[in-house]
């Protein structure tokens, strides 16, 4: 069979990471490659130079485009970023819309040169660059959306976003969605045909290494992410402030940053529990292993959480997990105790319960063991394998 | 010939309501009654009502040649009570004569392999409650999930009873036939051996359409029963009760198959016992030895669907535990709750074994995840043990002499009318006499000083909860000095 070309348009990739979405791509290229696909991914990134400096890979051929594009920007914090850079404001957009028009520019202008079989783009910044590449090269367009503008606006959504993701899904060939829940958001919220939109979860490369805990000490209690509205953290907070009410011995930790983490160490001492809860803002990727070693219990209290890659770390290190109701990950973690993230009393009774009988840990952790082994890129990546060839033929 | 043994299973568990952490020593209820009665509706509509038809029917048709065994167990009995069309329904076919029932432990638990003497108080319970709903005593037994081995047979047999249920599980019987009456080894118990691939067919496969049996019609399973003419006794059909209607649904033609197999059975000249006749009319044809526990369930036959993970183990060890002492301190209700929660069900429902492999579609599961089932169900043991906990403090100090003495000082009852009390005997005194309005103002619709004070100073809470709900001067008067001359016995 011939090899398939690839035109990608991405975030970002490791080691600049802010969200999951870096691994996610570094991981998906990576099994997508050794299905044989050829892939050339168009990047925004940022640094002083034009060089890049990622992960060297030789299993994907990455194009730059300095911006100050990264994921997760909103207006606000576009205009914050903006704000700092002096010399080379001239080069970049001055707000976030006329950032992502150079970036499209930039990017339909490699694309012209490149030779591909489909367009294959991830979440909304990347969409018009998508949309304009399939108008000019008239190859099919795939859009993976790992997270939309009403996931991250818990209801107060930009208008522009919205209807800039609306458009790229009517135009799309295909959607990959991270999740049956993403999925359903986009039926419901976007009104396109389910027939449209295949499932492919993300996934993890499990190393199969089961991790002892150490016993009898402080039980500690895990928040890992970014501090934003949509991941529940002032949930996470309140359960604390219940749970340390009637359990001591307790120790939480907020681990990552994020535009809410001032009002969320407010709101620890307000609640009077500031010394309970131990901020430790960004970690880096051999802090969030020990982290992870260290904790007994990992809680994902996301108000709208489209996957949730972050619970199967912790799965993987031996943790076991709480995760909201509303998120994409308990579809293939069943191993896992899930909650409605607004019911906070329930949130610190499923801690309790889990911090004080020990076999229900065990069990967890065990049974989630053997569900990771059977999760693994490779597998996605086959599946969209198939989505491709699909469009193609 | 061949005799068919028609025994239907009958139980419906209770299940817990969400116990929270925080419920934990406020006198909730552990069970989810609106669920409880939920479930228990849709199946007496879908299922024993017009199954209790059917069969009644047939016994009248075939003029009392069909022939049926129930076991119903007492958590079922109870909840049925408030639904007497339902318990007449089976009382009925009972009444008919042509229906045998057997014993089992009241409570559905795996009481057998934790603790024979809780074992047998079970089997006690339910003979008692059989005796007075249907006015039967059983002779033969079937255990919780048909768990059986020697030493069960041996122990039921003490008893009385002189036949045992049991599966037909092929590494036991190697190259016999379940389909004759065998006698446990150590033991004279006969035990009846489930059929459990004709069985099967139509507990499992009868809505099966990938299975090669597909459909099963009336006559084709007569066909399959009466080839056993020759080289069998007796074919035992084992099943859960709600096979038809439930796990069968009215829409794949099981009652219409109810309605005609045993016709057909009969057509061709072989003949329906119940359990008891069974063992009357075949002899048993050699001994039997079951070293193992096996049980009816899954394709592995044991106990793991119910003791196969931490949790499960966990749950079990913990609530038998509590035996010694939830008999000796616990009152009528804590010892029924103990036993309520002995259900094997609640320990089905933590069953991780098919949910690790995401293979959630197997069983049916009323709570969340296994997790949440073993959270809520810990939870409401905890809030056991506490009130147990409380019960026991109240009588460990049942009788004491230093009821009798005097309080320390500054602890004294200042009585309204001027007196001061220094032990019992002088309120027991002064109540004699005392003027009513000086006992309106300790004793009212609000407040009763004297249990108070004798609850809390004197220390004596049986005395306290004695007159905890009087409103008369005498009976209290009374009850105090009836105390205090039995202290005195001490």
């Amino acid at each position: 069979m011939k090899s398939l070309k690839i035109l990608m348009f991405g975030w970002e990739f490791p080691p600049y990471n802010i969200g999951g979405l870096g691994n996610v791509t570094y991981n998906l290229c990576n099994a997508l490659a050794k299905f044989g696909t050829k892939i050339t991914l168009i990047l925004p990134i940022k640094g002083e130079s034009n060089k890049l400096k990622i992960i060297p890979t030789n299993f994907v051929s990455i194009k730059g485009i300095k911006s100050l594009l990264s994921p997760y920007l909103n207006e606000k914090t576009y205009q914050y970023k903006y704000s700092l850079c002096k010399e080379e404001a001239k080069i970049y957009g001055t707000n976030l819309k006329e950032e992502i028009d150079r970036f499209t520019k930039r990017g339909v202008k490699i694309a012209k040169h490149e030779n591909f079989d489909l367009i294959h783009c991830h979440d909304w910044m990347t969409f018009p660059a998508g949309m304009q590449t399939k108008e000019f090269s008239g190859k099919p367009l795939i859009l993976h959306v790992h997270t939309t503008e009403l996931d991250r606006s818990c209801n107060s959504h930009n208008h522009f976003v919205y209807n800039l993701e609306l458009e790229a899904f009517n135009k799309a060939d295909k959607i990959i969605a991270v999740s049956n829940y993403t999925k359903n958001r986009i039926i419901k919220d976007y009104n396109i045909s389910k027939d449209k939109i295949e499932v492919v979860h993300n996934a993890i490369e499990f190393d199969g290494n089961k991790k002892n805990k150490p016993h009898n000490r402080k039980k500690i209690v895990l928040y890992l992410g970014r501090i934003s509205m949509h991941k529940g953290p002032d949930y996470f907070i309140r359960a604390a402030k219940k749970i340390s009410e009637y359990m001591k011995d307790v120790l939480f930790v907020m681990a990552g940053s994020g535009e809410l983490l001032p009002e969320m160490i407010e709101l620890a001492c307000n609640l009077d529990i500031g010394d309970k809860i131990l901020f430790t803002g960004r970690l880096k990727d051999e802090e969030v292993k020990k982290i992870y070693e260290s904790a007994d219990l990992y809680i994902l209290p996301s108000v709208s959480e489209p996957f949730g890659i972050s619970a199967l770390e912790a799965a993987s290190n031996g943790v076991p997990v709480i995760v909201s109701e509303n998120s994409g990950v308990k579809e293939i973690l069943k191993n896992c105790i899930r909650v409605d993230f607004w019911d906070i009393e329930e949130i610190a009774n499923k801690t309790i319960s889990a911090l004080r009988y020990s076999p229900l840990r065990e069990e967890i952790t065990s049974n989630a063991y053997r569900e990771l082994t059977n999760i693994s890129w490779k597998e996605r990546a086959s599946k969209i394998v198939s989505i491709y060839r699909s469009l193609i033929n | 010939m061949v005799s068919v043994c028609f025994y239907l299973h009958t139980h419906q568990p209770l299940r817990l309501k969400n116990f929270r952490i925080f419920d934990i020593g406020k006198e909730k209820n552990y069970f989810d009654e609106e669920r409880n009665r939920m479930y228990l509706e849709r199946i007496i509509k879908k299922s024993y009502l017009p199954t209790n038809q059917i069969l009644l029917d047939l016994i009248h048709k075939t003029d009392g040649k069909f022939k049926v065994s129930f076991s119903i167990t007492g958590v079922l009995l109870e909840q049925l009570e408030n639904y007497p069309k339902v318990l007449e329904s089976f009382k009925k076919i009972v009444d008919t004569g042509c229906c045998d029932l057997v014993g089992e432990t009241y409570y559905h638990s795996l009481a057998s392999v934790f603790s024979l003497n809780e074992f047998k108080r079970q089997i006690k319970k339910q003979e008692k409650k059989l005796n007075e709903v249907f006015g039967i005593k059983p002779k033969t037994f079937r255990n919780t999930e048909l768990v059986y081995q020697n030493e069960i047979g041996k122990f039921v047999e003490g008893l009385g009873y002189k036949g045992i249920l049991a599966e037909g599980w092929d590494k036991v019987l190697e190259w016999r036939s379940p389909c004759f009456v065998y006698k446990g080894k150590d033991s004279n118990i006969c035990v009846l051996l489930k059929h459990y691939k004709l069985s099967d067919d139509i507990a499992f496969r009868f809505s099966e359409r990938r299975w090669e049996g597909w459909p099963l019609t009336a006559d084709k399973f007569s066909n399959w029963i009466d080839k056993h003419n020759g080289n069998g006794n007796i074919i035992n059909l084992f099943m859960d009760y709600e096979t038809f209607g439930e796990h069968q649904w009215k829409e794949t033609g099981i009652f219409e198959f109810l309605k005609h197999f045993p016709l057909k059975i009969l057509e061709k000249g072989n003949d329906f016992v119940t359990t008891t006749e069974s063992i009357k009319k075949f002899k048993p044809v050699a001994e039997i030895d079951f070293q193992n526990i096996v049980s009816w369930a899954d394709t592995e036959r044991d106990l793991s669907a119910w003791i196969g993970n931490r949790m499960q183990q966990t749950a079990l060890s913990e609530i038998y535990r509590l035996e010694k002492e939830a008999l000796k301190y616990g009152d009528r209700k804590l010892i029924d709750n103990w036993r309520k929660l002995q259900i094997s069900d609640h320990f089905y429902y933590m069953c991780t074994k098919w949910f690790a492999d995401g293979d959630v579609h197997k069983y049916f599961n009323p709570y969340k995840t296994p997790y949440d089932c073993f959270i809520i169900f810990m939870n409401a043991l905890n809030d056991l043990k506490l009130r147990l906990e409380y019960i026991k403090k109240i009588k460990t100090n049942y009788m004491s002499k230093r009821f009798l003495e005097e309080v320390p000082k500054g602890s004294e009852f200042y009585c309204k009318d001027g007196r001061v009390f220094r032990k019992l005997e002088e309120l027991a005194q002064a109540l004699k006499d005392m003027d009513a309005k000086t006992f309106l103002h300790h004793v009212n619709e609000e407040k009763n000083d004297f249990e108070n004070w004798i609850r809390d100073v004197v220390g004596d809470i049986v005395l306290a909860n004695r007159i905890k709900r009087a409103k008369k001067q005498s009976t209290i008067a009374r009850a105090i000095s009836a105390r205090i001359a039995r202290l005195n016995l001490l």
